[in-house]
C-alpha cells in the first residue's frame, strides 16, 4: 500500500491485568471483568490491597517481550534498522531494585543501574532488537502519553520509517505504598466518574503500538499537551489545564470539537481528578460524547496507562463499541454521557486523555479510516 | 537526519556536594512551596532563571531522578514506618519542571527523557524535533544526587555530586560551529557530558550553532 505522510497505527497490542492481549482485554471490558483483586504483602501496615497485578506464572519482562513480539512479528518489518524505539515508563525497573534493597537488608551494593533506573526497559528491549536509536520518556502517569507524542513528531519529522512505542510499568512497592500515603488508594476496584468514588487502584500493564505513514483502518490524527501550573498532586479544580491538552489536541488534528465519538477519560477515580477532567469535558463538549473509563477494569497502570488506553480506544472505534462503566451508579457530573451500558455505535473519532503528578496532561484524537468502496 | 540549533543561552552549575547560591528566596517567593521544592527542582529553576526562561516549551533529562525522595521511601517501606506523602509526590522523574512551570506559571509543554548515561543525548534529540515547529525551547539536563547511599551506588567515581546544564536553543538554518564529540568529565555525571561539551563550546563563540544528528 502507497504511504501518505499522515500517521496511522500499524500494528498494537496491550497486556494488563484484565487480559493477557488486547482481545481479552476488551473482552473484560464488554463483560465487565474486572481485573482488581485484593493481594496480600504490598501495603506496609498488613492490609489488603486491591491492585490490578497480571495472573501469570510469567516475569513482568516475559509479558512485555511476548507483546513487542507480536506486534513486530505481525509486521512486515525485515529488520529494525530504521524503527526508533520510544519508551514511557514511571518506574522502569524500580520493583526490581526494592527486591536488591530488601533481600540485601537495606543495601544498595547489588543494585545495576541498567536493570534499576528509568531506562533499564530501552536497554533490555535494544539488546533484543537492535533499533535504530531510542528515548525513554518519564512523566509519570502521562509516560507513554508523551512517548506517542513524540513518536508523531519523528515521523512527521520524517527522522524515521516505523516508530515502536512501548507503555510499561510493573507493580512496585513504592507505588502502591506511595498513593497509599496519598491517601488515595480505594479498598475495592475503583468506580471512576460516581459520585461515591473511593479512590484508584494501583496496576501493571503493557501498551505496544507500531506507529508509521501506511494507511491502515486507524489514523493517529492529533496530540495535545499542557501543564497545569497549578499543584504538585492536584489538578486544577475547573481542569484548565485538562481543557488545554484536549484543545490542543483538537488543534493539532485539524478538528472540531463537535465530530467527538467517544472519549476515554483518564478517570483515576479520585476525587479531584474526576471531578476536573469532568468538568473540562463539559466545558469543551456540549454534544455530550459518550466518555468511559476504563480503569475499573484494568486498573491504573501509571506510566503504561497512556498507550493501553489508546488500544483500547482504536479497538473501540475498530469494532463500533463502547464499554460501559464498570459499577457506576450514580454519576456525580451528570452533563457526562457517560457510559452506562455497552453502547454499539458508529464511530469516527476518539479521544484518549492522560494526566499525572506536577500537571502534566496530555490528550490524542484517533481517527477509524472507513473504506471508501 | 540533521537538525542544526541555534545556543540563545546557556547556564551550567555544579558543586561537590551542594549547589550554593540557586536564589531560591528570589526565584520562588512562597516559602511553603519552596520548603518542598528537591535539589533537582533548586537548580532547575535556578539554571531557567539563568537563560531567561519565561513560558518556552521544556524538555527535561535526568538519569537518576530524585534519588533522596525514592531513598526515603524505599527506607520506610524496609523499616514498615510511615511513607511522607511529600516523598513520594516528589519523588517521578519530572518533578522539577513540573515545580518550574508552576513558579513560571507556564501551562505549555513540559516533558522529561532518561536514558541513563545518553540522557543528556536524548535531551538534545527530543529538544531538535520539537524545536522544528519553530519555536524556542528549554533544554535542562539535572542530576542530584548527594544522598545518603550514594557511597555505594557511586561506581563511576563522579566528584560532582550536583550538576546542571540549560541550554536555551531554536531552529536554525545557518551553518552549524559546533559538532559533539562524546568529551569526557571524569568528575559529571556522564548523564550531562553532550549537554556540557555544548554549553563549553557556545561560552567560546559569538554565535554558537550545534549540530544535532538523530
Amino acid at each position: 500500500m502507497s504511504k501518505t505522510k499522515d500517521i496511522y497505527i500499524q500494528q498494537m497490542g496491550a497486556s494488563c491485568c484484565a487480559g493477557l492481549n488486547r482481545d481479552e482485554i476488551f473482552d473484560s471490558l464488554l463483560k465487565s471483568k474486572s481485573g482488581i483483586k485484593k493481594h496480600e504483602g504490598f501495603l506496609i501496615d498488613g492490609t489488603l490491597s486491591a491492585i490490578g497485578k497480571i495472573d501469570s506464572f510469567k516475569s513482568f519482562e516475559t509479558l512485555m517481550f511476548e507483546q513487542v513480539d507480536e506486534v513486530l512479528n505481525n509486521s512486515s518489518l525485515a529488520n529494525f534498522s530504521d524503527t526508533f524505539l520510544v519508551v514511557g515508563t514511571s518506574v522502569g525497573g524500580m520493583s526490581w531494585s526494592e527486591d536488591q534493597f530488601i533481600q540485601s537488608g537495606g543495601s544498595c551494593v547489588g543494585i545495576d543501574l541498567n536493570r534499576q533506573s528509568i531506562y533499564s526497559i530501552s536497554h533490555t528491549l535494544n539488546q533484543k532488537y537492535n533499533f535504530k536509536d531510542s528515548i525513554t520518556f518519564s512523566t509519570a502517569c502521562t509516560s507513554s502519553s508523551n512517548a506517542i507524542v513524540f513518536a508523531k513528531e519523528l515521523l512527521e519529522a520524517g527522522a524515521c520509517e516505523h516508530v515502536l512505542v512501548v507503555g510499561a510499568d510493573s507493580i512496585s512497592l513504592t507505588t502502591v505504598n506511595g498513593f497509599n500515603a496519598l491517601g488515595v488508594l480505594s479498598s475495592e476496584p475503583s468506580t471512576p466518574f460516581d459520585s461515591d468514588r473511593t479512590g484508584m487502584n494501583v496496576a501493571e500493564g503493557v501498551g505496544v503500538l507500531l506507529l508509521g505513514n501506511t494507511p491502515s483502518d486507524i489514523r493517529l490524527l492529533g496530540v495535545g499537551c499542557s501543564s497545569d501550573a497549578h499543584n504538585i498532586t492536584h489538578p486544577h479544580p475547573e481542569g484548565n489545564g485538562a481543557k488545554l491538552a484536549i484543545q490542543n489536541a483538537l488543534d493539532d488534528a485539524g478538528i472540531e470539537a463537535n465530530v467527538i465519538d467517544y472519549i476515554n477519560a483518564h478517570g483515576t477515580g479520585t476525587i479531584a481528578n474526576d471531578s476536573a477532567e469532568g468538568r473540562a469535558i463539559v466545558s469543551l463538549f456540549p454534544h455530550a460524547p459518550l466518555v468511559g473509563s476504563t480503569k475499573s477494569i484494568t486498573g491504573h497502570t501509571l506510566g503504561a496507562c497512556g498507550a493501553i488506553e489508546l488500544v483500547i480506544s482504536a479497538m473501540a472505534l475498530k469494532k463500533g463499541l463502547v464499554p460501559q462503566n464498570f459499577q457506576l451508579k450514580n454519576p456525580e457530573i451528570l452533563e457526562l454521557n457517560l457510559a452506562q451500558k455497552n453502547h454499539s455505535v458508529e464511530m469516527e473519532f476518539a479521544l484518549s486523555n492522560a494526566f499525572a503528578f506536577g500537571g502534566n496532561n496530555v490528550s490524542i484524537v484517533l481517527q477509524k479510516v472507513y473504506d471508501e468502496n | 537526519m540533521k537538525i542544526n540549533l541555534k545556543i540563545i543561552g546557556s547556564a551550567f552549575v555544579s558543586a561537590t556536594s551542594k549547589c550554593e547560591d540557586l536564589q531560591e528566596k528570589v526565584l520562588v517567593k512562597k516559602m511553603m512551596l519552596r520548603r518542598r521544592l528537591t535539589r533537582s527542582s533548586r537548580i532547575a529553576i535556578y539554571l531557567a532563571s539563568e537563560v531567561d526562561y519565561s513560558s518556552q516549551k521544556i524538555v527535561f533529562g535526568t538519569a537518576y531522578g530524585e534519588v533522596t525522595a525514592t531513598a526515603d521511601i524505599i527506607e520506610s517501606i524496609y523499616n514498615k514506618t510511615l511513607i511522607s506523602p511529600t516523598a513520594f509526590q516528589n519523588s517521578v522523574h519530572n518533578t522539577p519542571v513540573s515545580y518550574l512551570s508552576m513558579i513560571s506559571e507556564n501551562m505549555g509543554e513540559v516533558t522529561t527523557v532518561s536514558d541513563l548515561f545518553d540522557t543528556s543525548l536524548s535531551v538534545l534529540k527530543t529538544g531538535a524535533i520539537k524545536a522544528l515547529k519553530g519555536e524556542q525551547i528549554l533544554l535542562l539536563n539535572v542530576d542530584a544526587f548527594n544522598f545518603k547511599f550514594i557511597e555505594e551506588m557511586n561506581r563511576c567515581g563522579v566528584s560532582k555530586l550536583e550538576s546542571g546544564v540549560a541550554l536555551m536553543v531554536e531552529v536554525t538554518q545557518e551553518e552549524a560551529n559546533i559538532f559533539i564529540e562524546n568529551e569526557k568529565y571524569s568528575d559529571i555525571s556522564p548523564s550531562l557530558w553532550q549537554m556540557l561539551e555544548i554549553f563549553n563550546s557556545a561560552k567560546k563563540l559569538e554565535n554558537p550553532i550545534v549540530e544535532v544528528e538523530i
